[in-house]
């Protein structure tokens, strides 16, 4: 990507740092060459990366496309289960669930960048995603959803 | 060990804004305010439908009277609406793929092409409505009829905020206001209509694909 380009031609050099504390005064450098490195390896390490590419490379658009055709090809396939399900006894629900939950993976994954971007937007989305799950089985227990007389209490 | 090791130092220029060239700006957690306020929202957004398809869930199987799911759903249209909007997600990450190799022509052509089958989604879905209005099914026939209006309405409105947006970009796209430097504006609003996609993703399982239990309870809900 060519945003990977300009991060990589801005290259710090200690003799041009200055501080982000509100002054543009230099900051001292070490004389020592093992210190200069340490300070240099601190600015590295806190050096702006471009987005979505800290763990690697977005993917291309030819890949795009053949994560899009995998999409597709599954929905077709739940879509055939749908017709087919008095063959598959009870075991068609959780079969679609595990099939919508991988085109759930392969779109937050690799179109919304999860994979290759910062690990704390995954956790942010990961958190309202456990979140939801854990207070709604908390409210289908409570109302008797998962038993067999599906709420009734007398 | 020298106390002058500043990790804070950086070859910045005062005031000079790194989110504005495609970088992520210097924060605690090493991504833009903007980025990380978007996936906070989107994570929110989690518990808002997890609530409304919980609410679909617990109602299904109780209404005393039709029409019931069984005898109004369509489902080779309504698979159709969501391929299409299956595909409104590709075209979303080539219009940001696009950006960020500075093609603006074709950042134009996949928003356009993202927002024309967001359009397409959304005439499929006022149809359904219709449809189902004609076959005697409101938001206050039965408990169906309410929890799937709010549900799959509630998607609608999110799927027609993503189209206005997606068109606002194309304009500033058009006016010059969107340059390579702003790759993040695209990438904001990219993640809102990949999100919108994967609500839809499970939506289409689970109130279309499975069907509702064929003994229907008339027994009220309660707290065990």
């Amino acid at each position: 990507m060519s945003d990977t380009t300009d991060a990589a031609s801005e290259t710090p050099t200690a003799a041009g740092a200055t501080t982000l504390t509100g002054s543009d005064t230099p900051a001292p450098v070490p004389a020592d060459p093992g210190e200069r490195h340490l300070v240099e390896e601190a600015v590295e390490h806190r050096r702006p990366t471009p987005e979505g590419g800290e763990h690697g490379a977005h993917p291309t658009d030819a890949q795009y496309m053949k994560i899009a055709l995998v999409l597709a090809a599954i929905t077709a396939v739940e879509v055939a289960i749908y017709y087919v399900k008095s063959d598959l006894g009870l075991g068609f629900a959780p079969i679609l669930i595990t099939m919508a939950a991988v085109k759930f993976f392969l779109v937050g994954a690799f179109f919304m960048h999860l994979r290759f971007d910062n690990r704390v937007l995954r956790r942010f989305f990961v958190t309202g995603i456990v979140l939801a799950i854990i207070i709604y089985v908390i409210v289908f227990l409570l109302l008797g959803v998962f038993t067999s007389t599906h709420g009734a209490h007398s | 060990m020298a106390t002058t090791t500043t990790p804070e130092v950086l070859d910045e220029s005062p005031g000079e804004n790194p989110a504005e060239h495609g970088m992520s700006p210097v924060t605690n957690t090493g991504v833009s305010n903007e980025k990380l306020a978007m996936w906070s929202f989107l994570g929110s957004e989690c518990l808002l439908f997890g609530a409304l398809i919980s609410t679909y869930f617990l109602y299904r199987g109780r209404s005393l009277t039709g029409p019931t799911p069984k005898n109004i759903y369509d489902i080779p249209y309504t698979s159709i609406s969501s391929f299409v909007l299956l595909m409104s997600s590709l075209t979303m990450v080539l219009a940001l793929a696009a950006i960020q190799r500075g093609d603006h022509r074709r950042l134009r052509l996949w928003l356009t092409a993202t927002a024309l089958l967001g359009t397409v989604f959304i005439g499929g879905q006022v149809y359904e409505f219709t449809s189902f209005i004609h076959e005697g099914l409101t938001m206050r026939t039965n408990l169906f009829g309410s929890s799937f209006f709010v549900l799959t309405g509630f998607h609608g409105v999110h799927v027609t905020l993503g189209i206005m947006m997606l068109l606002s970009l194309v304009l500033m796209s058009a006016r010059g206001r969107l340059p390579q430097s702003k790759v993040q504006v695209v990438e904001i609003i990219g993640l809102y209509w990949h999100f919108v996609d994967v609500v839809w993703i499970v939506i289409f399982t689970v109130v279309y694909l499975i069907p509702s239990p064929v003994a229907h309870s008339t027994r009220p809900l309660q707290i065990r």
